[in-house]
């Protein structure tokens, strides 16, 4: 990950330098051949907001790559070898990020923080999907059918009870898709081999299509929640900014919390069940158990993130759950790499704002005179729609991926071995 | 004589029109060497898969410590008291050296969950103390100094040397070793004869795999050769070593006359 360091110590530096002048307005004057300065803050931060994806990327592919390095030396096995300086900056850092990224609210405009807050339940789906997949080693196929249960969990609950707001639906949601998703694993995991694949894939088709035809579930229209049980207006935050707010720090709390089952016994005997089933076994850790941990834990994590969507939006219909939301969900794990938290962050965030920016290129050029007059006409039709293949493009860019960094872009070097030679 | 550590009465594991291995009466005391040998193909590895819990024995009963454990899980028979190396090594080849022992302390750890989501100084302390013991293990097989290197990069030998250290992290009563000298110059091989003797000498009972004769002769108290999945012969290295039918065994008939 070394040569990464310069592009990301570059662009912090590069911000760090033009920080100041950010804030300058200069307004040239050609009558009277005067030049003035202006001053104002509110240019200097929309440059922030402009830049704020990139930030965030660059970000956590540092944190990943510290990720990385740390891992021969756990985080658990904390003063058996005294950490390095640079890692102490590390750790102290990672903490300073969530004010960073909290007073988001106040600077970002309204449609970046409702990408951030779409971007950030990716990344809660993500970090839960990374469990049974890049750490326990197990194919889940249909991820986003617990996704929808959770929405549906709360849907139907703030339906049917008096009172039945987001923050009382998340515990709920929680323990329901944990239970879902014990009891589905259940049967197939105790059997070898990718069963578990098909099941789950199975039973989101087969849960959504119930949904779709049920009365109760109001089929293909979803269900319009009730504005009580949505997110609502928090002290000084509006709604969208209430939604940033809770949504960024649930993913707080779950890498904090997902990171450190990660390094501990239990996070250790996931690994080694991916890595040597067999063995694992021979070594006394209950292969079954461990493995139905995993999977109703990331069970819980993607109804919890359900709840959130439902509250975000307002609404919830089967669409949640279809396969291709699956699919994309994976793909942010695998590109980001395999049992790297921070890499499943990095691929939510790619994935999700990479197709929000192509979408945008057309209004972008558009709206600039300069880039307009510098991209040719056939070109601009071509970037105009280039939104419309950007699944075209993810198919080249896994393939490209599968060849060249098929352990994901923070995925250790030592898991491409084994992903070769297996 | 005192309860045996393990025994076997009549086992007997077939794969379809095969018989893997037939009727074995097996005994290992505490603190015994015990050693199965014969020629390739005799069933002496389904033998430990079944004693280990990968199989699930067809006929015949195993006892551990006292205990009917036919049939129990592998996870089962680790946490009473039974750790077993494999003839392929099974490491985990991504973690790093240490990790591979701290993995088999997982029986001992307290999973208590809160202590556990917080990294609590109780957790930590726990962490701590089972790091020193797991370098405590890796010295005992001399790897302390790669403790920090990834497991799938260490020399074959050495990789052997963590696998046997992994399964003492168990802390077993018995450890079956399956081949630990496969591949090894004569070097090597002293070195893996003085570590079994020092592994018995911690107050384990070792019932090992072995095809390098000397090896088993030097160390085993007692030895049991299978031929074709039937137990031919059983007794001292002397006794062995002389006896008609094991000579057939493995050199054939002729030379046996």
């Amino acid at each position: 990950m070394a040569r990464w360091r310069p592009y990301v110590l570059g662009l912090i530096g590069l911000a760090a330098i033009t920080f100041p002048f950010l804030w300058l307005t200069l307004a040239p004057d050609f009558v009277r051949n005067t030049m003035r300065v202006d001053w104002s803050p509110a240019h200097g931060l929309q440059f922030f907001s402009d830049l704020s994806p990139v930030f965030l990327i660059a970000f956590l592919i540092w944190l990943g790559s510290w990720s990385n390095r740390r891992w021969h030396w756990q985080a658990g096995i904390a003063g058996v070898v005294p950490a390095s300086r640079r890692d102490e900056v590390a750790r102290y850092l990672k903490f300073a990020l969530m004010p960073i990224v909290l007073s988001g609210v106040f600077f970002l405009s309204a449609s970046s923080l409702g990408i951030f807050t779409d971007v950030a339940i990716y990344m809660i789906l993500a970090l839960g999907l990374n469990i049974t997949v890049g750490m326990t080693g197990l194919l889940v196929l249909g991820y986003a059918g617990f996704y929808m249960f959770g929405a549906y969990v709360f849907a139907l609950g703030q339906q049917n009870l008096p009172y039945f707001p987001w923050w009382l639906a998340m515990p709920f949601a929680f323990a329901l898709g944990g239970g879902a998703g014990y009891l589905l694993g259940l049967p197939c995991l105790r059997l070898r081999g990718d069963y578990l694949a098909i099941v789950t894939l199975g039973f989101a088709e087969a849960f959504r299509e119930l949904i779709r035809n049920l009365p109760i579930t109001g089929a293909d229209q979803g269900i319009i929640l009730q504005t009580h049980a949505t997110f609502r207006p928090l002290l000084f935050l509006d709604r969208s900014q209430t939604a940033f707010v809770v949504t960024a720090l649930l993913v707080f709390l779950a890498v904090f919390l997902i990171e450190r089952v990660h390094r501990s016994p239990i996070g250790r005997a996931w690994i080694a069940i991916r890595e040597n089933e067999i063995a694992a076994a021979s070594i006394g850790v209950p292969v079954v158990q461990m493995k139905l941990l995993a999977f109703s834990l990331s069970a819980a994590i993607a109804a919890l993130a359900g709840v959130i969507c439902g509250a975000k939006d307002g609404f919830v219909s089967p669409a949640l759950g279809e396969f291709p939301q699956s699919i994309t969900i994976l793909a942010m794990v695998i590109l980001g790499g395999l049992g790297n938290s921070y890499g499943a962050l990095l691929g939510a965030t790619l994935l999700y704002v990479v197709p929000q920016y192509l979408t945008l290129l057309p209004s972008i050029i558009q709206q600039s005179p300069g880039l307009s007059a510098a991209i040719p006409p056939f070109l601009r039709n071509a970037l105009g729609n280039l939104s419309d293949y950007h699944l075209l493009l993810f198919g080249a860019v896994m393939v490209i991926m599968m060849l060249y960094r098929p352990q994901g872009l923070l995925g250790s070097s030592r898991r491409k071995e084994e992903m070769l030679h297996r | 004589m005192s309860e045996p550590l393990l025994e076997t009465r009549g086992l007997t594991k077939t794969f379809g029109g095969l018989k893997a291995v037939q009727q074995v009466d097996l005994r290992v005391d505490a603190n015994r060497i015990v050693s199965v040998i014969g020629p390739n193909g005799a069933g002496k590895t389904t033998l430990f898969n079944c004693l280990s819990g990968i199989y699930r024995p067809d006929g015949g009963t195993i006892t551990l410590a006292g205990r009917d454990v036919t049939g129990r899980q592998p996870h089962q028979l680790s946490r009473l008291g039974l750790a077993r190396t494999f003839q392929n090594i099974r490491l985990f080849p991504e973690m790093s050296v240490l990790e591979n022992v701290l993995v088999a302390q997982f029986q001992h750890r307290s999973l208590s969950p809160l202590p556990l989501l917080l990294h609590s100084p109780k957790f930590r302390a726990a962490e701590r103390e089972h790091c020193n013991e797991a370098f405590a293990f890796l010295d005992f097989v001399d790897l302390a100094s790669r403790a920090n290197d990834t497991a799938g990069n260490l020399a074959y030998g050495l990789q052997r040397r963590l696998e046997i250290a992994r399964a003492l992290a168990t802390q077993p009563k018995l450890l079956l070793l399956d081949e630990p000298a496969a591949g090894m110059n004569p070097q090597e091989t002293a070195g893996m004869i003085a570590l079994i003797s020092r592994i018995r000498d911690r107050g384990l009972a070792v019932l090992l795999i072995e095809h390098h004769m000397k090896l088993v002769m030097t160390i085993s108290d007692d030895i049991l050769v299978l031929d074709h999945g039937i137990p031919i012969a059983h007794g001292t290295p002397d006794a062995i070593r002389n006896d008609p039918r094991v000579i057939r065994a493995y050199l054939g008939e002729e030379i046996a006359a």
